[in-house]
């Protein structure tokens, strides 16, 4: 936990309790309310600011389940405040359920998931539940056929919370928990992986994270959130009727959260203090023409110009400001490109892979290649997309500890046979063996495990986290302590954290990234970015590395200088490379072994020489790229 | 037997409308990606528009249905403009958000210029035409006929004029659209123009049949996502078959099952059980239907 950053809102969060005696009964029950849609925004902040799913009915997927919840265990006989609690645990099934059936949708389709299911439980779960309870305890009894069920409020250790003064203390520290939580994981390794793969799925994927579960854990813990929030707003109330958890207040949530500032837990208290204290403040005064339903107007056109102007919302403006005042004059900003050096794509005599020589060509001969044991093995690989054959029956093999070059030309199916491996692509047909097992079943983070690390054509580092940042997240695979240790800042984890730290700055000077270890991603020219990716793909130490097109985008140079890393790379790690290319230079200078891809099919294999000169070759591939593509081969840019 | 066709066939206009209304989202969709969730409103407004002249003023159908579906279309246009023109260029989840907004500030308009309260829009015909051994209202039958004129209109209008040629090229592959000299802004209003017109079609048939409130269109809107859904929301032919076809079992199951609340929430179960039919796993290979690493 970093004191610096928590002291300043606790300070405010303790003049707020002692300020309480000097309030009314009114404004206690509207700041309690306050603290509850600040929860409610929370949980918006975690499932969408962190891992971008969208939960449109947060209401009824949330809120009104707490709020059911506590009913239903307090109609059981269960004391108010320990019905809050267990209604905890309750939800927490529940939410893994409703987020097992969640994950599979994605973006637009969560969106519409999350409406339908909310509005089902909102019209007809939360109706009918209330009734059948209601009818059950006889204690409780409505003069009219009516959906509305009383509540009360807890007491606590015998100490009644009845009067507005009490409860509001008693949500206040709730939320003051709550909220520390999700301060301490956002600040781990789990808030860091969940920006991340909200940003880049398939690249936090082969990096070994799973993908699935951790957009699961988002979904609990802010449904858990959400709902802990509707358990106090029923014993606020001292009631709930379905109506209380409408589309409207679920719009409402979101808007408030979306100009409060959706990433960032400041913008969760702004959410709470627009949805709830807002309303009563422009109750009367001048502003009173916003009264009622017409605040949604404000809601309405806030949200759409936070998003237009304000991505960060209102929390961010301070942030902003700090950054404007901090920024360098224009002329240096804008010249990160040129200003740079070309760090790491110069020889380094110092870091990880110093020590090593670099040392090509170990294993000469092609007869050397059958006597070593087999890493990498694909047994007729067959994939159509419709009725098109990209892979018809590709066998390859990659020994431990070779650099092996796949070429063809563009379309013969090098990028789809590169998914197959990484696992991010089933084969209709045929299997893929990694180290004498068969992985062809194996999902592409499990096989990250095992030690199968890639790069894309087109970049796809974070490019809203920092240098190192990324090489952080990129070493998930060698962290040493769980996602809960993380979660809760145990010592475990910030052991861990520091080791991960170390890890990526040691590869930072290795790979000579130091001038822009603290810059976003985003910044980066190709070339780092390229070196930054194929860092990336180092920290987890695997055992064979898919490198795909390296060179697209690089100057000879550059090239030259990537070659030289990957060889030395390979040295010293012992590492297997297969390697996509259409620079037949770097091809020729690394690879021992070259397969040529044409249709779907290999058409030829052998050492660099033996392809170079193979007729068929030269008519199918190398002699289209000395004809039509010589000039242009270093102007290919990544396609995004 | 008779009963069943009788739900059956009152489901059918429901179905229509349903389809309508998913025409509309589908219309959007195609041509911007964007997932709009405010043609409920849309219709409702243009509704209250309609309601406005025709019912509280007494002006003839016949004069108020072309005023009302023009300002449909204006609002669609003005939506356009006011949200979508701003966010250009954010991605299309950002804009999807943001058509809530739009849903909370075209309520707002509602709620001041009409009050939040139900209201009740004349039909153009209260009579009912027996057919053989069942009965279907007047009202039903214009409903089916201008849904099916409207779809075919629309669908002949995609395939030959130029303009919604480019509309459909705008459907299939945006980037080659607009290197073809498809303007994207132009077809992004005239997509939301349409799709207010037909939103408002929706909204100014069915309302007569039910109440009008600023939100009721919203929650048949939802259940039209679903429809939408069936055609992966591209298909416009898909989005009105499937309207059809959960209006019908929508009618059919809560003829014969009483559950309270379930007529209301029977949509929303249909959009879930749609879902679920037209997604596959989750897993890696669902992460490059989005086309990343592909």
């Amino acid at each position: 936990m970093s004191w610096r950053r928590t002291i300043p809102p606790l300070v405010g969060v303790a003049a707020l309790a002692l300020l309480t005696p000097a309030l009314g009964d009114f404004w206690l029950f509207v700041l309690a309310l306050t603290i509850i849609y600040a929860l409610a925004s929370l949980s918006l902040v975690v499932l969408t600011g962190w891992s971008g799913q969208l939960n449109l009915h947060v209401a009824a997927l949330g809120l009104g389940w707490g709020a059911y919840s506590v009913f239903a265990l307090s109609s059981f006989g269960v004391p108010t405040f320990w019905a809050l609690l267990l209604a905890g645990i309750v939800t927490v099934p529940f939410a893994a359920a409703v987020a097992a059936v969640a994950v599979r949708f994605r973006g637009l389709e969560l969106a519409v998931a999350t409406l339908a299911i909310g509005l089902i439980f909102e019209r007809l779960a939360f109706r009918n539940i209330g009734k059948a309870l209601s009818q059950r305890s006889n204690s409780i009894s409505t003069p009219f056929e009516s959906s509305f069920v009383p509540m009360d409020r807890p007491s606590l250790f015998g100490v009644d919370l009845d009067s507005d003064r009490a409860f509001f203390l008693f949500s206040l520290a709730i939320a003051v928990v709550l909220f520390l939580l999700v301060a301490n994981v956002s600040r781990s390794g789990v808030g860091r992986t969940l920006r991340a793969l909200r940003e880049r799925e398939i690249m936090a994927e082969t990096l070994g994270i799973p993908v699935v579960r951790y957009r699961i854990g988002a979904f609990v813990l802010s449904i858990l959130l959400a709902a802990t929030a509707g358990g106090l707003f029923a014993a606020l109330k001292l009631g709930i009727a379905p109506d209380s958890f409408n589309i409207n207040l679920s719009f409402n949530l979101l808007a408030a959260t979306v100009i409060g500032g959706i990433g960032s837990i400041g913008g969760a208290v702004i959410g709470g203090v627009l949805a709830a204290l807002l309303p009563e403040v422009v109750q009367s005064g001048p502003l009173a023409i916003f009264s009622g339903e017409r605040l949604f107007l404000v809601f309405g056109l806030g949200m759409v110009v936070a998003l237009w102007r304000l991505p960060e919302g209102l929390a961010g403006i301070g942030a902003r400001l700090r950054r404007r005042a901090r920024a360098a004059p224009p002329s240096e900003a804008a010249g990160v490109d040129t200003t740079l050096p070309a760090p790491g794509l110069v020889p380094h005599t110092n870091g990880e892979l110093a020590e090593v020589e670099v040392e090509r060509r170990i294993y000469g001969s092609r007869l050397d290649r059958h006597a070593r044991p087999t890493l990498l093995r694909t047994d007729g690989i067959r994939i159509a997309f419709g009725g098109v054959q990209a892979l018809g029956g590709v066998d390859i093999s990659i020994p431990q500890g070779e650099i092996c070059a796949l070429i063809g030309p563009n379309g013969a199916g090098k990028s789809t046979l590169f998914n197959c491996i990484s696992g991010l692509l089933p084969p209709d047909e045929g299997r893929v063996y990694f180290d004498g097992a068969d992985v062809t079943e194996l999902s592409t983070h499990r096989r990250a495990a095992r030690g199968v690390a890639r790069t894309f054509q087109t970049v796809e580092a974070f490019r809203n986290l920092t240098v190192e940042g990324n090489l952080m997240v990129a070493g998930h695979l060698t962290r040493s302590a769980g996602a809960f240790a993380e979660a809760l800042a145990l010592p475990a984890a910030r052991r861990s954290d520091r080791a991960l730290r170390d890890r990526a700055r040691r590869v930072i000077s290795t790979l000579g990234l130091d001038a822009v270890a603290d810059r976003r991603a985003g910044e980066l020219p190709l070339g780092l970015l390229r070196v930054l990716e194929f860092g990336m793909a180092l920290v987890p130490r695997p055992r064979l590395l898919l490198l795909d097109e390296p060179s697209a985008g690089l100057d000879a140079n550059e090239t030259a200088s990537l070659a030289d890393l990957v060889a030395r790379a390979r040295t010293a790690y012992g590492l297997s490379v297969l390697l996509v290319e259409h620079d037949m230079s770097m091809v020729s200078s690394l690879a021992e072994h070259v397969y040529v891809l044409d249709f779907g099919r290999i058409i030829a294999q052998g050492t660099p020489e033996q392809v170079r000169t193979d007729p068929i070759v030269i008519e199918r591939y190398l002699g289209q790229i000395e004809g039509m593509f010589e000039d242009v081969g270093g102007g290919r840019r990544a396609r995004r | 037997m008779v009963l069943f066709l009788q739900f059956a066939v009152n489901g059918v206009a429901t179905g229509f409308v349903i389809g309508l209304l998913a025409l509309s989202i589908v219309m959007v969709y195609r041509s911007t990606r964007v997932l709009s969730f405010a043609q409920g409103a849309i219709a409702s407004l243009a509704t209250y528009v309609y309601f406005q002249m025709q019912t509280i003023w007494g002006w003839p159908a016949i004069v108020a249905l072309p005023l009302a579906l023009a300002a449909a279309g204006l609002i669609g246009a003005g939506s356009e403009l006011a949200v979508m023109r701003p966010l250009r260029r954010t991605d299309t989840l950002t804009r999807t958000v943001a058509t809530l907004g739009l849903v909370l500030v075209l309520q707002v308009i509602m709620r001041v210029g009409w009050g939040g309260n139900e209201s009740f829009v004349r039909p153009l015909s209260t009579s009912r035409v027996a057919l053989g051994s069942f009965t279907i209202g007047v009202q039903q039958l214009i409903i089916a006929v201008v849904a099916v004129v409207a779809a075919l209109a629309l669908g002949a209008w995609t395939r030959s004029s130029y303009r919604g040629l480019a509309l459909s090229a705008m459907a299939e592959d945006p980037s080659a659209a607009r290197l073809l000299g498809v303007n994207p802004t132009s077809s992004s209003l005239l997509a939301w123009s349409i799709g207010g017109v037909l939103a408002a079609l929706a909204g100014i048939l069915v309302t007569p049949t039910l109440v009008l409130n600023p939100l009721q269109m919203t929650f048949i809107m939802v259940t039209a996502l679903g429809a939408a859904l069936l055609g992966r929301f591209m298909s416009l032919q898909r989005a009105l078959v499937g309207g059809v076809l959960i209006g019908v079992v929508q009618s059919v199951t809560t003829g014969y099952v009483s559950i309270s609340g379930l007529s209301e929430t029977f949509g929303f179960i249909a959009v879930f059980a749609v879902l679920l039919m037209t997604r596959g796993g989750s897993g890696s290979s669902a992460l490059l239907a989005k086309g990343q690493a592909a």
